[in-house]
């Protein structure tokens, strides 16, 4: 982080060719009606000073600033609740299929008692990794939370080699650069991010592991770690983060070559071949 | 009117769109005004909507508005909701915009505003967009299944299984992480928990009314949740004033993680209609007017962005994240430009609720459009500071 009081932050950032002084810094944490501003994890409050200071603009006035400061809080806290309930159910409907394919009865999104264990699989798996979060600094999803810009993008790059898949499978090739191009480069760059991730000497996770058990083997302590237990839980972190890496660029490479091979055959078919459900006119159904 | 509007206005709209993309690029050694910013993406959204999306729409996936959709078909009152278009782009943009948005332009902005901005536009435009609207359409053509099945069908059964183990590990850490960030938002802060409960149940409310006693009045029920969410925001400051409500509201992080968590449940669990579309549209309006409440304020204090264009960190010795511009800037900066998770709602419960193919346009392209201007507006806001 960039420095624990208000006179070596102002100093840091300065140094970055910004121009911050104490005073500006302990004076915006008293506008928010918060002690320091400084060091706070996630960005959140960040943005949450910066959209302050911009609707202070709007309507000014003594105390507003803290009103304005709690108000952009909030309205984060709101934004990604609405994710985390939307994924929940789409999660619920991904294990209901997964599952399906052993135990067929758990595949109907109509059935209470499919719903009810799908849902419970679903929050237990992301609740326990959120509880030990919540509870542990060093442990539970902060243990993954490096990987989550590559994993999202990886996603990206994983269902835009489905819509090249399918234009192509319906024949529509003359349209194959829409998803396509940007399906190439989202491959480019999740693994050329990963590849850096697990061989940089600065900012590998492999290279953090060996630093950090290095410094244990000589009996330092390295920040943020406070005792040797930590040390080592860093240790086991990194570890873990440099294996999952390793295990999606598999993923992805596997997707990239099954999409590959299924645009082969595609264009090797006369007729277009995808699964599309049948025709039903709209006027047909009743609404 | 259309003759006219193809002919003047939308030459017009790229014009102008081009000139402050200009002005944005090429100026260098002063600070910049952020209306520039403001304009330039509002035209390149413009044209993005009107021209490539309907040439995806038309050509590309082959949308057919006679044609029914899963939801019309299935209609099962529970998943399956045949819903207005309106409640659907409120809950699409709802579930998609999570941190990312926010968080990913705030980090991105130590390498300055450019390349961050650049990359949204050109990202959304090209990308991300493009992803959202064509897993939707794909989707809703394959009874509303998952992107995991959807690729078992398509690429085979050995890719599908192993794909959808993987998207479901992604999927639980993007879940988890999203999750943290709410706990550590409103852990210790009585008035976003106070606020945040109330929408739950103004949405039961909103959500039985709309079934019940008057269906098909979106409008009406939008006025009454949006008072009803607007007097919970007041009263919320209200009871963060009172230490005895104050406390009957504060929670640690751990307790949070554990409301979070039975909330999640009922949310998947209870039928769509009756929680989770309504809660989702309702937080869409907060949504929505804050950032018009940000562009007004943007537009009437016209700051200066103070950070520099690009900044030296662009070489990864950057003090919030580290790493280089490629490929670390299109890692940081999903949600915005383009992001995985989307994937997973287009083929999830959006396309379980959508009425007709023809409003796809709308709610898969439009509301990633919305999405961005949201990450252009946190970039604003981060090189305003």
């Amino acid at each position: 982080m960039i420095g624990v009081d208000v006179q070596s932050a102002a100093t840091a950032i300065s140094q970055w060719g910004f121009v911050v002084t104490p005073d500006q810094l302990s004076q915006t944490a008293a506008n928010i009606g918060e002690s320091t501003i400084l060091s706070r994890a996630g960005g959140a409050p960040t943005l949450a000073v910066g959209m302050a200071q911009l609707l202070h603009g709007i309507i000014p006035g003594e105390g507003m600033m803290a009103f304005w400061y709690h108000y952009a809080i909030l309205f984060e806290a709101l934004f990604i609740l609405t994710t985390v309930d939307a994924g929940t159910r789409v999660g619920r409907f991904m294990i209901q299929e997964l599952v399906g394919l052993a135990v067929p009865a758990l595949k109907q999104t109509e059935s209470w008692m499919a719903n009810v264990v799908g849902s419970g699989i679903c929050v237990a798996i992301w609740g326990y990794f959120l509880y030990q979060g919540a509870v542990d600094p060093l442990g539970g999803i902060n243990t993954l939370w490096p990987l989550f810009g590559i994993a999202n993008q990886m996603l990206a790059a994983i269902a835009l080699t489905l819509c090249l898949v399918v234009v192509v499978k319906q024949k529509l090739e003359r349209y194959a650069c829409v998803p396509g191009v940007p399906a190439a480069w989202l491959v480019i760059c999740t693994m050329s991010a990963a590849w850096i991730k697990l061989t940089d000497a600065k900012i590998g996770f492999p290279a953090a592991a060996a630093k950090y058990a290095d410094a244990m083997a000589q009996g330092k302590l390295l920040a943020p770690a406070k005792s040797v237990e930590e040390m080592q839980r860093i240790v086991t972190n990194n570890q873990v983060d440099s294996a999952l890496t390793a295990l999606f660029m598999l993923l992805v490479a596997a997707t990239v070559v099954f999409g590959v091979r299924a645009i082969l055959k595609a264009r090797a078919a006369a007729q277009p071949s995808t699964n599309e459900e049948p025709y039903v006119a709209l006027a047909s159904v009743a609404s | 009117m259309n003759a006219l509007a193809s002919k003047v206005i939308w030459p017009l709209v790229a014009v102008v769109g081009a000139l402050c993309l200009g002005v944005i690029a090429l100026r260098r050694g002063e600070s910049i005004n952020a209306i520039w910013l403001v304009i330039a993406s509002l035209c390149v959204f413009a044209i993005a909507y009107r021209y490539y999306a309907r040439f995806i729409a038309d050509k590309v996936l082959r949308l057919d508005p006679t044609r029914a959709t899963p939801a019309r078909l299935r209609n099962d009152g529970l998943d399956y909701v045949p819903t207005d278009k309106w409640i659907v782009y409120g809950h699409h943009f709802a579930a998609i915009a999570g941190a990312g948005p926010l968080v990913g332009p705030v980090l991105a902005a130590q390498m300055g505003y450019l390349p961050g901005t650049l990359w949204i536009l050109a990202g959304v435009v090209f990308a991300g967009a493009v992803q959202d609207f064509m897993v939707l359409g794909l989707s809703l053509r394959r009874d509303a299944r998952s992107l995991g099945h959807m690729l078992r069908a398509e690429l085979g059964n050995a890719a599908g299984v192993t794909c959808m183990i993987g998207i479901l590990a992604l999927m639980m850490i993007v879940l988890a992480v999203l999750a943290l960030v709410v706990v550590k938002a409103l852990a210790i802060s009585p008035w976003g928990v106070f606020t945040v409960a109330c929408t739950m149940p103004i949405a039961v409310l909103m959500g039985v009314y709309l079934r019940y006693f008057r269906p098909g009045r979106v409008l009406e029920v939008s006025i009454i949740g949006l008072v009803l969410l607007l007097v919970s925001i007041w009263l919320g400051g209200k009871v963060a004033a009172d230490p005895d409500w104050a406390r009957m509201f504060t929670f640690k992080a751990s307790e949070l993680a554990w409301l979070l968590i039975g909330y999640g449940f009922f949310a998947s669990v209870l039928p769509v209609w009756l929680l989770l579309a309504p809660r989702d549209y309702l937080s869409t309006f907060l949504k929505i007017g804050t950032v018009v409440l940000l562009a007004i304020a943007i537009l009437f204090a016209a700051p200066y962005l103070q950070m520099p264009a690009v900044t030296k960190f662009i070489d990864g010795t950057g003090p919030v994240f580290q790493g280089t511009l490629f490929p670390f800037l299109f890692i940081t900066i999903a949600c915005g430009a383009v992001s995985g998770w989307h994937s997973m709602i287009a083929s999830g419960t959006t396309p379980k609720l959508l009425s007709n193919e023809g409003e796809a346009r709308m709610v898969g392209y439009g509301g990633m459009l919305t999405e961005s201007f949201v990450a252009i507006m946190a970039m604003i806001a981060a090189s305003a500071l």
